[in-house]
């Protein structure tokens, strides 16, 4: 106890000490997968791999919706997927709800929905279709009322704007045969 | 409080991320490293003026050094989330905090070591003559030994000398990493030079004297002992200060004209930063305020012969001004390189809020609990009056 040395050697192995306990803490407290693949719990995989399906993709939805599919296939929202706006498959399926919350309700709950993507933004694309959807209004000449979903079919949003355009220009016609 | 955004930067950048408790880190790592380098000095170079400040400089550095993680920790948020960073690392890639983790515990260990081999003999003798707490807490820090022998004092003085030693490399690491930190972030372009942990380094050098100097004087005034302040002591302080000072300026200054010379990548961008958001903190506080006039009266304290009570007032001055140059600058390069949209042509604007859990409060309590610490050392470990002077 008095010798010398004796602080010194105690020191030491307090050092030793400290660094044993802190290879056993990485020891211990290591999962048992760990760095089976790489720098994560090996494990992981299989867990995230058994969890139930929540997305299932639009070839999902087209087994059982084919018509509606037909019609979004060739429009201008043919690259969206179908849960972005129904939310997921595999809440449907289950029964828990019979479909995504968020177009449930028509009118003003869908325009918000809409005006996500096509609210009038600077950092937006100029060539990507946006609006104020007030000024769109008073523009189209229609009631303020209205919601996107009274003009627009929402799986292919300009259906019925070719159909008035080609009504339009086949009035055209007629009131030039008349002249 | 809704962020002032000038120009255009994109959404995600609009709020910077590392706040006020970032500042606070890089600000009390430096302190720790620049009152080590006193004690170093005294220790390992034998510097003879500094020798009655050396064990003081020491535990202060060590008071600072137990603080370092926990605005790291407060901002972290989850708090269980830091050792497996440590436990973890990943080497091939981003666990760059963790560097800082082990570097950190080494120093944590060199200096609490270094420590106690200088009071070990003192603490020896306190536990014979101490009783309750006190005879516990030093038997546990003398590890159970009672040597008073000759030959175990020399051992003592051998051991600080390579404490100090190894200190004073590790004690750079530790800072020049700080800087390393934040230099090695590509997409900031007022952060990414190498100079970065050369610059981090000296001025954590300047701060941890300079916080030397001031907690030094102000202890003497408030326990009515100035009369036991050597002048000697002071005035290697005060040239140190310069020293470290001139080349953490300069080398800040060097890389900022090598920048503005060369007009690097988006040195537009630094530009319009540094002459619009950051005008009163960088070019008014940091530069004209806190770095040129500090400059001036340090070299006037050093090259001319003053008066020990001049030199006492001026010398508090002076670096109570550099502690705040720091400060400014670490919140100049901390939240400086957030308010630059990566667009390359917007700012953002951070003011930390008063009582959030990241804000100026906290960040206060932080500042003072060192002092506390101090105060609470310093009743195991005296700082100046050594009983053994006689003896050695």
């Amino acid at each position: 106890m008095n010798s010398p040395y004796s602080f010194s050697t105690r020191l030491f192995l307090l050092f030793i000490a400290i660094l044993l306990l802190i290879y056993f803490a990485r020891i211990f407290s290591l999962p048992e997968s760990w760095g089976d693949y790489g720098y994560y719990r090996g494990d992981y995989i299989d867990e995230e791999a058994s969890k139930a399906m929540v997305y299932g993709g639009n070839d999902t939805c087209q087994s059982c919706h084919e018509e509606v599919y037909t019609i979004k296939k060739e429009g201008a929202h043919k690259k969206l997927s179908c849960e972005l706006c129904h939310g997921p498959v595999g809440e449907h399926v289950e029964g828990k709800r019979y479909i995504g919350e968020l177009s449930v309700e028509r009118g003003t709950k869908q325009t918000k929905m809409c005006l996500r993507c096509h609210q009038e933004v600077t950092g937006r694309p100029e060539t990507f279709p946006m609006v104020d959807a007030k000024q769109h209004l008073e523009d189209e000449k229609v009631d303020a009322s209205n919601a996107c979903g009274s003009c627009h079919t929402v799986h292919e949003p300009l259906e019925t704007m070719r159909y008035v355009k080609r009504l339009r220009t086949l009035r055209e016609g007629l009131d030039d045969d008349d002249e | 409080m809704d962020a002032q955004v000038l120009n255009y930067v994109f959404p995600n950048d609009m709020h910077p991320h590392w706040t006020l408790m970032i500042v606070l880190y890089t600000y009390l790592t430096g302190l720790v490293e620049g009152a080590f380098i006193v004690s170093a000095l005294s220790y390992v170079f034998g510097f003879k003026s500094l020798q009655p400040i050396a064990r003081f400089s020491l535990v202060l550095a060590f008071s600072w050094l137990v603080v370092v993680t926990v605005p790291l920790i407060i901002h972290l948020g989850q708090p269980t989330r830091a050792p497996w960073m440590l436990l973890t690392p990943n080497y091939d890639g981003p666990s760059m905090m963790a560097g800082f983790g082990y570097i950190y515990l080494i120093y944590t260990l060199v200096i609490l070591f270094q420590i106690l081999f200088v009071y070990r003999y003192e603490m020896v003798l306190f536990k014979a003559t101490s009783s309750g707490i006190k005879h516990h807490i030093y038997s546990i820090l003398t590890l159970g030994t009672n040597d008073r022998s000759k030959e175990g004092r020399q051992i003592d003085t051998k051991v600080i000398w390579l404490f100090g030693a190894l200190g004073i490399p590790t004690a750079s690491l530790l800072h020049g990493y700080v800087g390393f930190i934040f230099g090695g972030v590509k997409a900031v372009e007022w952060w990414f030079t190498p100079l970065m942990p050369i610059v981090f380094s000296f001025s954590a050098a300047v701060s941890g004297i300079a916080g030397v100097i001031v907690t030094y004087i102000m202890i003497k005034l408030f326990t009515k002992r100035v009369y036991e302040i050597k002048t000697e002591t002071l005035k290697t302080l005060i040239k140190l200060l310069w020293t470290f000072f001139i080349f953490a300026f300069f080398f800040e200054m060097l890389e900022l004209g090598v920048h503005a010379y060369s007009v690097t990548e988006n040195w537009h961008h630094v530009k319009a930063a540094l002459e619009g958001p950051m005008q009163w903190s960088f070019w008014t506080m940091q530069i004209k305020v806190l770095s040129i006039i500090p400059f001036f009266i340090l070299m006037w304290l050093s090259l001319r012969t003053i008066g020990r009570i001049a030199l006492m007032f001026w010398g508090v001055v002076v670096s109570i001004m550099l502690l705040m140059q720091v400060f400014f600058m670490r919140w100049n390069v901390v939240v400086g390189g957030q308010i630059m949209g990566k667009s390359g042509r917007g700012f953002t604007e951070y003011f930390p809020e008063w009582f959030d859990k990241e804000g100026i409060l906290v960040a206060g309590l932080i500042l003072i609990a060192p002092i506390v610490i101090l105060w609470l050392l310093s009743k195991i470990f005296p700082f100046w009056e050594s009983t053994t002077e006689g003896e050695r």
